[in-house]
């Protein structure tokens, strides 16, 4: 009767074996990554005997790890997409903290009010207080600007730190991967089961998928993982390859530490990073960098060629360093080192404009105007630029500009009317760190200005010949946009002689002019007799809201004056380039502040373009920039501003539905993963009762064939 | 039959109340702030209408205002004008009377005496000012714009050539403050009106100051036609003050309607959401805490 005996015993045992492996499911009931496991029980293989076969109890053939290989893999791409959008959507959640839209304190919000502003100061543009308010608007925007930039740069420098927390926490993972791999297969080769093992390392890799794109491979015989990553075995049985964040500061990479090859994240985390770093995040900067170059170019152009009443400046340094070694460099070719903004040269979006959109040089002009102060009386000098006829321009660098205003001619500048150099005015390039100002100065007694303000004097004495006839003046301000010889070119002849205002004989003149019909010059002949009506000191009409005036005198027959009018005063934009007379100074985003002079002294806010005290028109100038399509792609500011809040609200939006949906994915995978693998507490107490049950009954077993083989040993006592 | 793992439920439970509690906070957000956006991504689409729309009133603001300070600177110019024209036909009927040949040289010295403090009185309406700014002066709205000669002969226009004006919409621009001597000097010049007939009546020349009968009421026509066009420009600005109220309140009511939360809403969604989330973790509660291990000894 021994055979009760073992049979009783191999049951205890195996009982006890199944009790423990249900006992350490329901300690791991919370354990992350876990997988039930079983007690597989078989019959050994019975003896032969007669009659039938004698059965030889019960044997743990194997505690089995239940689990769906499939799913797994599932999980672990779902792990990588999960790491991709979670970080991508908050890093962008900060992105859009940065807008600060909807709000007053936001870009849209100061844009408003400086629009604002400047509508107060069109009411009041002599008005000191309103002035310094503008300028103040001036300076909150540039302020939001700067904080805007300041803050994207920061969020993606960020990203960098974040990276080289990615390469620890990877390599820490693919370590512990590869010595889990070294574990399991000694386990393996000595014939044990690491079931929990197993699931570690399994845990470990759904991780390691949250930061990278993987593929696993397990090797059958040895049970250990291949792990693979752009196409590189990061893990590969007991050994795991470092990866370290790429030495480039600008572009963002992760490198293997043994090769230097970059790992090419594609998704995970680590691939969020990459692509935000590389991607999105420059993206918004651009268009902020565009906005705030775009905003400054504009107003610089318009503020440049403004003047105020009583302004009374007689030197103009230019805020742009040109590098001592390029003063013989053509202008349009010294573009400032990028992300150099201390560097010199001109920032590229300010470059000035002295060739056509098929890169063809143009005849361009620049207006100076020189004032005496003590009689007011402004002339008008245009410095124009001919590009010559050779297969090279003619030159058009910074000293060829201080030449012609010193000397009257320098590449290819010249003055108009010709003469040697500008009376009353000294170009000069001062050093500076890092290279040369240009300084324009006026005479002791003289300022400058560079509007399109008529000459209140014109035709200086100097060079119409000829002329006895009283003091002219040119009033009003002229509303066309003409600025080419001969449209910006006209004279006034006298037709008859007499003493101007006579009832009997009074005098005639002749206008020939150009009117600006849609932009084109159209030739114009007005004949004004200068009778009573026209009497000394009453405005002639000549066109385009320009006015002659005489002094009383008589005029003779035959004489000419030429006139100068001017609808365009820096075509080539060389003042903004320069930094002349500019309301912002800087080269994007980051750097954008208002112009250093007015920041000194804001009565230089030049609100108009005629040395008339209540003039507005360069305030109303800018105010249409507002409605203007000058934004890229050919949109206003306001809807530019608006595209650009918009655009990032919907990929913050796209992105969190897209990170829920991933995580509605993954709660469901992990569901699926729990039917096949989870523990069950209700199964596993079933199971207890059943093998508890089972025990006691073995125990009961082994008691009874006690009792036989005492009934027996009795017998024999 | 599925198996349930206990993991399941719970995770379930977690999932479903993070969502409510989420959705809740995002209510919650909209009770307290009253607005429905409150960052960019809440409407991409609403928020680009809204920043839009609120540009567009404030600038409709921007251009009431220049309207307002514009309206009450022509009043100004208004009331001048009126005292212009009373002071012409007075003038006028001193030339009448003046034109009378039964008066003698003393008398017409009188009436000589009277025209010329007309005239001064007419030189001062010329330089009214509104709010310190002269209002016939052209952009040049601090300088004086009228001023009799030394020699008393002529009446001299110091003034800009240019009007002063101001935005009152995207695309137009109004005169505020208009060009003196094309008002008053061109091409009749009632200043002018007004010395030769002082220095006629001095001279007791009955010809020239019957002449200046015409001259007088040529000026007064040009100074009603100007009065006339006034009127109309008021008008005009008064119709686009309207129209701009009209609009903004329009547009005032789509920003709200776009941006602003509707509380109605809201509260019944939070409520919903409360029932919501108190009924997850109540059943929660329950459900995890019975295992089989509550009904065994």
């Amino acid at each position: 009767m021994p055979d009760a005996l073992i049979i009783g015993l191999s049951a205890l045992q195996a009982q006890q074996r199944s009790m423990e492996v249900t006992s350490h499911n329901i300690a791991n009931v919370a354990t992350p990554g876990y997988s039930r496991q079983r007690s597989e029980l078989s019959s050994p293989v019975p003896e032969n005997g007669s009659p039938g076969q004698r059965g030889r109890g019960v044997d743990v053939v194997a505690i089995r790890r239940l689990s769906d290989g499939l799913l797994t893999e599932q999980i672990r791409k779902s792990s990588t997409e999960e790491g991709r959008l979670g970080l991508t959507s908050q890093t962008l959640d900060a992105m859009q903290a940065v807008f600060n839209e909807p709000g007053e304190s936001s870009l849209s919000g100061a844009v408003n009010s400086l629009f604002s502003v400047f509508q107060q100061l069109s009411n009041n543009p002599e008005s000191p207080g309103i002035r310094a308010a503008a300028v103040e608007e001036v300076k909150t925007l540039t302020q939001i600007i700067n904080g805007m930039g300041q803050r994207l740069e920061d969020l993606r420098n960020d990203l960098g730190s974040q990276l080289s927390l990615e390469a620890s926490a990877i390599n820490g993972l693919t370590k512990q991967i590869a010595s889990l791999n070294s574990e399991i297969r000694r386990q393996v080769a000595t014939g044990s089961e690491p079931n929990d093992l197993l699931d570690q390392r399994e845990q470990l890799m759904n991780e390691l998928s949250g930061h990278i794109d993987l593929r696993v491979r397990i090797d059958p015989v040895t049970q250990a993982a291949l792990v693979e990553s752009s196409g590189r075995l990061i893990v590969n049985a007991d050994k795991s390859v470092n990866v370290q964040v790429g030495s480039s500061l600008d572009d963002l990479s992760l490198v293997f530490s043994d090769s230097g090859e970059s790992l090419r994240a594609s998704s995970g985390k680590v691939g969020a990073l990459l692509t935000l770093h590389a991607t999105t995040i420059p993206a918004v900067i651009d268009r902020i960098d565009a906005l705030a170059q775009t905003i400054a170019f504009e107003m610089n152009a318009v503020h440049a060629v403004g003047v105020n009443a009583d302004s009374r400046i007689d030197r103009f340094l230019s805020q742009t360093i040109i590098a001592g070694n390029q003063l013989d460099v053509d202008l349009d070719s010294i573009t400032q080192a990028q992300g150099d903004n201390l560097g010199a040269g001109i920032p590229e979006p300010f470059l000035p404009r002295f060739t056509d959109i098929n890169g063809v040089s143009q005849a361009r002009d620049l207006t100076i105007n020189v004032r005496n102060d003590a009689t007011g009386i402004a002339t008008k000098y245009i410095i124009r630029y001919e590009p010559g006829a050779g297969a090279t321009p003619a030159g058009r660098s910074l000293q060829n500009l201080i030449d012609v205003v010193n000397t009257g001619s320098g590449g290819g500048f010249s003055l108009q009317p010709p003469q040697a150099g500008i009376p009353g005015l000294t170009a000069t390039a001062i050093p500076v760190d890092g290279g040369v100002r240009l300084e324009l100065r006026a005479a002791n007694g003289s300022s400058l200005d560079f509007s399109r303000a008529l000459d209140t004097r014109p035709s200086a004495e100097a060079w119409n010949a000829g002329w006895t006839g009283p003091a002219v003046d040119l009033k009003g301000r002229y509303t066309g946009n003409l600025a080419y010889d001969p449209a910006n070119q006209w004279r006034m002849d006298v037709v008859t002689g007499g003493v101007i205002g006579d009832a009997t004989a009074p005098p005639v003149v002749s206008f020939t002019w150009f009117e600006d019909v849609a932009g084109s010059p159209v030739a114009r002949t007005t004949t004004t007799t200068l009778d009573a009506t026209f009497r000394a000191g009453k405005p002639v009409p000549i066109g385009d809201g320009t006015y002659l005036t005489f002094a009383s005198g008589s005029l003779i027959a035959g004489q000419s004056l030429d006139l100068m009018v001017d609808g365009n005063p820096d075509q080539a934009r060389l003042l903004s380039a320069l930094g002349i007379n500019t309301l912002f100074q800087g080269a994007d985003a980051r750097t954008l502040t208002i112009a250093d002079p007015i920041r000194a002294d804001p009565s230089r806010l030049a609100v108009g373009q005629s040395r008339v005290d209540g003039d507005n028109s360069n305030i109303l100038s800018m105010l249409g920039l507002r409605n203007r399509a000058i934004m890229p792609g050919g949109v206003t500011t306001d809807e530019y501003l608006t595209t650009m809040v918009a655009d990032v609200g919907s990929q913050v939006d796209l992105t969190k539905r897209l990170d829920s949906n991933q995580s509605a994915v993954r709660a469901a995978l992990d569901n699926r993963r729990d039917k096949v693998s989870g523990v069950s507490i209700d199964e596993e107490v079933g199971n207890l009762i059943l093998q508890q049950q089972a025990y006691t009954a073995a125990a009961r077993i082994i008691t009874t064939a006690q009792e036989n083989i005492r009934t027996l040993l009795d017998l024999l006592g | 039959m599925e198996r349930i793992a206990s993991n399941t439920l719970s995770r379930n439970v977690l999932i479903a109340n993070q969502g409510s509690l989420s959705r809740l906070t995002d209510l919650q957000l909209q009770l307290a702030t009253g607005k429905r956006i409150n960052k960019p991504s809440d409407d991409p689409v609403g928020i680009r209408q809204s920043l839009r729309l609120r540009a567009e009133s404030l600038k409709s603001d921007d251009y009431q205002a220049n309207i307002d300070s514009s309206i009450a600177f022509l009043n100004t110019a208004d009331s001048a004008l009126s005292g212009m024209t009373a002071l012409l036909q007075e003038t006028k009927a001193l030339a009448v009377q003046g034109g009378n040949d039964t008066l003698d040289a003393a008398a017409r010295a009188a009436l000589s005496a009277q025209v010329d403090n007309a005239l001064k009185r007419l030189v001062d309406l010329g330089n009214t000012q509104h709010d310190g700014r002269y209002v016939f002066a052209g952009a040049a709205t601090t300088t004086k714009p009228f001023a009799l000669s030394a020699a008393g002969d002529q009446v001299d226009y110091s003034g800009a050539q240019e009007d002063f004006s101001v935005q009152i919409s995207p695309a137009s621009t109004s005169s505020v403050s208009q060009v003196g001597s094309a008002l008053f000097q061109q091409p009749a010049d009632m200043f002018q009106a007004l010395i030769d007939l002082r220095d006629a009546l001095a001279a007791n020349d009955g010809n020239a100051i019957r002449l200046m009968i015409g001259e007088i009421d040529a000026a007064h026509d040009q100074v009603v036609d100007q009065f006339g066009e006034l009127g109309g420009r008021q008008q005009r600005l008064e119709l686009t003050q309207n129209q701009l109220i009209d609009v903004q309140i329009n547009l005032d009511e789509l920003v709200s309607q776009i941006e602003d939360a509707d509380f109605a809403e809201v509260i019944a969604k939070f409520q919903a959401g409360q029932i919501a989330l108190q009924a997850g973790l109540q059943a929660g509660a329950r459900v995890s805490q019975q295992t089989l291990l509550d009904y065994l000894q």
